[in-house]
Order: structure tokens, then sequence, then C-alpha cells
């Protein structure tokens, strides 16, 4: 070895611990199918070997040749990591891989297949896209194309396994955020929301993916209720994709606001109840999640961000601030209690609030056939978050619409 | 406008372009060495000279990138490139000449043949530091 690159190589790369591997190699040259990325020569590429096609990943050059990696990889995965959908760390992440030392001409000295956990520390960094231009990427492939996909990561989540409670938590708090994000307004009614599903993917560990395919309405039940016969199922499930797709933007917003510095006061006011949904998914500083990747694609929409402790730090303390001021709340109206002059608000986002109204407003809104059952309104005021029922004292006009 | 040292092929490079711009070039040293501003098909380093050994145009240019950011994209995508210590240096029409060499999806890499006589490197200067912990 050059003593010029030794320097550079110690406590640095994985590669000069591989002392194994076969010499045998009888395919001919390595020939290039299509440079993704030319640096030095072709770094990133791909390769048609017998019946597949691999994707090779320059992880090393040394003066006795070059060392990648290489994963065989579907049309469908070269297709996104060529848009940038796709981290050149998620095209890698197949169960096997192979390390592959070349000479300078490509043609293979020594070659080795391993399992995709024995070459981690080899597989470029996490997030980081072909194209420049973008600043993160997924990193599996079943981010790119499900409805929405939620990636955590955290140093106790690995491939071997995580704490019980933590997965736990975590599938509690997804299962949370995707139904109230995707429950249509029309089936928010009683036990209506239980007529549609989601159907989810084969969770990935190493860190954790819980993938969300597009959601399956139980039709025959949505007409065997009187409250829900009438409703179309298409237009049922195109309200649910329409919520998904407003959520995601909401997310995006959200975080490109965040990344910046603190929510601004008004902002955390009038999207408060989407805040306390994904709080809780959140990563902290305080908490096992380091990191989060969320992503959404519907009818051609996609969405993609990451989200760190810090960002998910900034939003929560936003949240935190405002909670205790005047917020804005927005739902459907789901009783109407004389005694108390209050009516239950069902928000958006599937909370049920107790508004208090002044005395006099509540019975002019009532006796004016205005507040009723079913109504949309929105409301501000003071919220308090309570276990069975939170609370809110109205300040001013409902808004109804 | 400057001429190219006669040691490049002939007609090469055939449709690089003069101009004023900012490059970004990742160095293995800091300070850097004339090798670092070497093309590969005069380096000393063997790895260097064998890559430009076919004799394409591409060995007798430079590496750079246009933006700051895509010079950060390589550190963070390849472990060698992280080690890399990345200069800036603005260039004029009579330093050289510029063209766009990556791919489809790499759309900022250039290459820069530099006229005979420049030398660049004191043109340059430190912008990022090498990625800590490698990419």
């Amino acid at each position: 070895m050059n003593p010029h690159y030794r320097h550079w190589r110690v406590g640095h790369s994985m590669w000069q611990d591989w002392i194994t591997g076969r010499r045998d190699w009888d395919l001919g040259r390595v020939v290039p199918d299509e440079v993704l990325y030319y640096l030095n020569g072709p770094a990133i590429f791909t390769c048609r070997i017998g019946l597949s096609t691999y994707l090779f990943f320059k992880s090393d050059e040394y003066d006795d040749g070059d060392y990648y990696l290489a994963a065989p990889i579907s049309e469908r995965e070269i297709a996104a990591l060529k848009t940038g959908r796709l981290s050149v760390r998620g095209g890698l992440s197949q169960p096997n891989c192979w390390l592959i030392q070349t000479d300078f001409d490509l043609n293979v000295i020594r070659y080795e297949m391993k399992l995709e956990g024995e070459v981690r520390s080899l597989l470029p960094k996490s997030g980081v896209p072909l194209i420049g231009s973008f600043t993160t990427a997924a990193d599996s492939i079943n981010q790119t194309d499900s409805l929405f996909a939620f990636k955590f990561y955290g140093d106790e989540l690995s491939e071997e396994g995580m704490p019980f409670s933590t997965f736990k938590g975590l599938i509690d708090s997804v299962y949370d955020v995707v139904r109230n994000a995707l429950t249509p307004l029309s089936l928010s009614a009683g036990r209506d929301r239980s007529f549609m599903d989601f159907p989810v993917r084969q969770p990935e560990f190493a860190s954790l993916l819980i993938a969300i395919d597009e959601p399956l309405l139980d039709a025959a039940r949505l007409r065997a209720r009187d409250r829900t016969r009438n409703l179309d199922p298409e237009a049922v499930v195109q309200e649910a994709q329409d919520r998904g797709r407003d959520f995601a933007d909401q997310v995006e917003r959200t975080v490109d606001l965040a990344m910046a510095g603190r929510l601004p006061d008004q902002f955390a006011s009038d999207n408060f109840t989407f805040l306390q949904q994904i709080v809780e998914i959140l990563p902290s500083r305080d908490s096992d999640i380091s990191k989060m990747q969320f992503s959404s694609n519907s009818g051609g929409a996609q969405v993609f961000v990451e989200v760190d402790a810090v960002v998910g730090d900034r939003i929560r303390e936003s949240f935190f601030i405002v909670e205790h001021r005047t917020i804005y709340l927005s739902g459907t109206v789901t009783a109407i209690i004389g005694k108390s002059k209050t009516f239950r608000l069902q928000t958006d986002f599937n909370r049920e609030v107790t508004c208090q109204l002044g005395w006099n407003q509540f019975d002019e809104l009532v006796a004016q056939d205005r507040l009723r059952y079913g109504v949309r309104l929105g409301v501000n005021g003071q919220y308090i978050k309570r276990d069975l029922r939170d609370w809110m004292k109205v300040e001013g006009d409902p808004v109804f619409f | 406008m400057g001429e190219f040292p006669d040691w490049f092929p002939n007609g090469c490079p055939d449709d690089a372009v003069e101009a004023n711009a900012t490059l970004y070039r990742g160095c293995e040293t800091n300070p850097p060495t004339d090798e670092d501003f070497t093309p590969h098909a005069r380096s000393e380093v063997p790895r260097k000279r064998h890559m430009a050994r076919g004799g394409a145009c591409m060995g007798y240019g430079l590496s750079v990138w246009i933006s700051q950011g895509d010079a950060r994209h390589a550190q963070e995508l390849f472990p060698w490139a992280a080690r890399w210590h990345i200069f800036r240096g603005d260039v004029t029409p009579d330093d050289g000449q510029l063209a766009a060499t990556g791919t489809r999806q790499q759309p900022a890499h250039h290459s820069f043949w530099t006229y005979d006589g420049v030398n660049l490197l004191g043109k340059f200067e430190p912008a990022l530091p090498p990625l800590a912990g490698g990419a």
C-alpha cells in the first residue's frame, strides 16, 4: 500500500478487515451498462451479470485496486434511484451484497458474498441521494411507493431487534396518526371509522419502517348502516386520499418551517390539532428516536421529509408554547348539551373537545338553529387537554362552514 | 485565447468553453500540492495515470464541481471523497476551458482543461474540510 494513503485508512475503512474472498472470477471484466455517477472513473453504475442487473458502488480506492459493493437491483429500484426518490444506500440494501475488488480496468481480483448486516458499515451514508441537488432520499423502496411510510432511526433500533416497548409505542403512535389523518369526515361519526382499514406492509427492522398502502373500505358494512348507506364508496375512498395528501403537504410545510427555526406562533395556533397528532412520533434528543423519515405517494404527488431530533424538538417546543394560548380548532359538532350550555366538537384529527360558549351566545346560536348536530365549524379559544375529552373556552363567535 | 499544452491529444477538448466561473476541486492534502492540480494523464500516482491510460480527453482535464453543494454531496456519498479537502477558486477565460462531463443524474460535475503555463494552485483556497468520520 502507498504510505501516502495509509494514514487515511487507520480506523476509517472496514475494507482493511476484508481478508477473505474467492479469486476464481470467470465472468470476465465488469463492463458498466449505465454509469450513474462518474468521479475518478465510474463510481456508481449498473451492470448486467447473468440474469440479474447489479448496482455497483465504489466504496473505496487504494493503490492495489478499487473496492466495490454490488447488489442486485430491480428496474423499479433503478428508476427510483435515478429520479432521486431512493438513496444510494437504499439501492444497495438487499439481503445479499457482494464485496468486489477490481484492478483499475475493472477486472475482478477478489469477490465474496455477504449478508446485508455484515456490510452495513461499508454502505454509503443513510439518505444520500444519487442526485446532488436533492437534500435527502428514502433508504427503502417501500418508502417510495407506499401511501404513507414512517421510518424511525435510533440507537436501540437494529436489524436484530428493539425493545418491545419501543416497538409497541411506535406502532401505536403511527396507527393513531394514520387513522386520524386518513379517516374521511364522512366516517367520523360513531364507529363508522372502522369501515376503513389500511394495509400495512411487512415492517422492516434495522431502524423501523412502517409502510401503509391505499385504504380499503368495507362497502358492505357501509351500506348496512343507516347513517352511511347513501355514501358513495368511491367518494369516501377519494376523501381519504385527499386527506392523506393534505396531511403530507402539512407535514412538509411544517418541517420546512421548522428547519429555519421555531414555528411562528400563528402557524402553530392555526395548525394545533395537526401538530398534536405528529408530536407523538417526532424524534427528540430525549427519546430513543433520533431521526424519522416520512414519505407519501398519492395520485402522483410525492412528499419526502427527514426530521432529526433538533427539528423534532423545535416543532414540539412550538406546539407546547401555543398549547396554553388561544388556538384554533375545526371539526364537526357531535352533541349539544343544553344543561351546561356546551357542545362537543370532534376535531378533524379525531379528538373530542367540549366547547364552552358564552351563556347568551349558546342560546342564540341554538335558537337560530345554527349550532346543531352535524354542523362543521371552527372556533378559537383557550384549550385544555384532558384524558377523556378535551375542553375549550371559546373566544368570539364560531365560524360556520 | 490561451493554448493547451502540446502534450494534449489532438482536438482535446472539443466542446469546452472559456468562462468566468467558481470551481470546486477535491484535493488530497491541505495545503494542496501541484499533484492535486495535475491531470490524471500526467500524474505521479500510478492509479491516476492508469485511469488516463486510454488517452481519453477527460484524463487531461481536472474534475471539478461548479457548486459547493455538489462537492459536499460527493463527500457524503463516497468514503474516499469524504477524505478530500475541497478547495474553491475563481477561473477566467485566460485560465482554460470548462465543460459539463457528468451524467444525467450528476449534471454539476465538470472538467476544466488548463491552458499551457497556467498554474491553478495559487488561485484556490479552502472551502470545505474533510467530512468528519467519513461518508
